[in-house]
């Protein structure tokens, strides 16, 4: 009650400034065919701090959850898949608000996640989202700034494929157009 | 509080805004602390004739007298009333609330269910109390499913003498009384 009186009564931010900011999105992550109605509280859910309308005017698309990030999510949910990832080390490419990766240390039972994006804002927000579903764990997600087309010989990507080597690389909705650049460095990512 | 098929009497009385001259009646004379393992339909037809003789005996307020006939309203609906279908609708309905879905897409409950008393309490605890949910949609995203919401609910009045006595008890009397405001509702019209 309060709270819709609460609600009502603040002065909501002009368009402009409420474009600018995040909210709250919550996932509920069940396979495909599931029609479970337990009690809401038991859902198993992924929350994301999201900025969705940040898209223009910043250099980035990774302040939001997009589409085919939901697709893999749903394909990796299904009984048949989830052996790819329980108790297996898992990268992520292109993370942006790490819904993969989150979904993956959370509920799917991945040992280690690496979850990797080329802006260090996306990152920072990306961190921030770990703490949201209680796995910002080192021992379990690590969250970097992956650059494609660097070398990595040296970098924190060598050191970690020696502790946690990679089973298995995901990305969504993370080429455009040219298949030949980022599928060298996925591979790369892979092999070390 | 979420209750599926049989619960805790006690816990749901302590749930409800009972006045408390009538928690207290209602938990010493029905002796309800013993009566936790006993099926709820059971309890209902108890609890519903037991407690309205309760407010005439004993003189009770008009308040309290409708603050009882409604939370037996409530103990209907998610007793007797509440079936598997109901339940998985108002969950969905939540799922894609909480996800974000644009208001157009989002999965409406029907008018019977929206009449309910109970399930109105059940909407504003799961969808807008920020006391019970750590992670809500922004404010403006709420507003944008309320204001459709409450026009929903009205219109789900089949005899509005008959229905808003019940109905807009408590609650939903106060969601109505902040939204009818006229400055209110253009202060917070929702973008498009």
């Amino acid at each position: 009650m309060s709270r819709l009186s609460t609600l009502m009564a603040t002065v909501l931010p002009s368009e402009t400034t409420a474009l600018q900011q995040s909210s709250f999105v919550t996932f509920t992550c069940l396979p495909p065919s599931s029609h479970s109605s337990e009690a809401p509280s038991t859902d198993p859910t992924v929350t994301l701090l999201e900025r969705r309308n940040l898209i223009s005017g910043s250099r980035t698309t990774g302040f939001r959850t997009w589409e085919a990030a939901l697709h893999l999510g749903s394909y990796l949910l299904t009984p048949q898949k989830a052996s790819l990832v329980r108790n297996k080390n898992v990268l992520e490419l292109g993370a942006g608000t790490g819904f993969l990766t989150i979904l993956c240390a959370k509920q799917l039972g991945a040992k280690h996640v690496t979850a990797t994006d080329g802006d260090g804002g996306v990152i920072e927000t990306l961190k921030e989202n770990l703490f949201i579903n209680g796995v910002a764990d080192d021992e379990r997600v690590n969250a970097s700034v992956l650059r494609w087309g660097q070398g990595l010989k040296g970098t924190w990507v060598d050191d970690e494929c020696e502790t946690f080597p990679y089973h298995i690389v995901v990305g969504a909705d993370i080429v455009r157009s040219s298949w030949s650049m980022p599928l060298t460095h996925a591979q790369k990512a892979n092999s070390c | 509080m979420y209750f599926a098929h049989s619960c805790n009497v006690v816990d749901v009385l302590s749930g409800i805004e009972f006045a408390p001259v009538g928690q207290v009646l209602a938990e010493r004379l029905l002796n309800l602390r013993h009566a936790e393992t006993q099926p709820f339909e059971h309890l209902t037809c108890k609890l519903q004739l037991v407690l309205l003789v309760l407010c005439h005996a004993n003189d009770l307020s008009l308040l309290a007298h409708k603050h009882i006939s409604d939370a037996v309203s409530r103990y209907k609906y998610m007793g007797a009333k509440m079936s598997a279908s109901t339940d998985l609708q108002l969950v969905v309905f939540r799922r894609q609330y909480l996800q974000l879905f644009e208001p157009d897409f989002l999965l409406w409950p029907p008018k019977q269910l929206l009449r309910d008393a109970g399930v109105q309490t059940w909407l504003y605890n799961n969808l807008f109390n920020a006391e019970r949910i750590s992670y809500l949609p922004s404010e403006r995203y709420q507003l944008r499913v309320l204001k459709p919401l409450l026009a929903k609910i009205e219109k789900s009045f089949q005899d509005p003498e008959e229905d808003v006595g019940v109905a807009l008890s408590s609650l939903s009397s106060d969601m109505f009384q902040s939204y009818s405001l006229p400055s209110a509702v253009s202060d917070c019209a929702p973008d498009a």
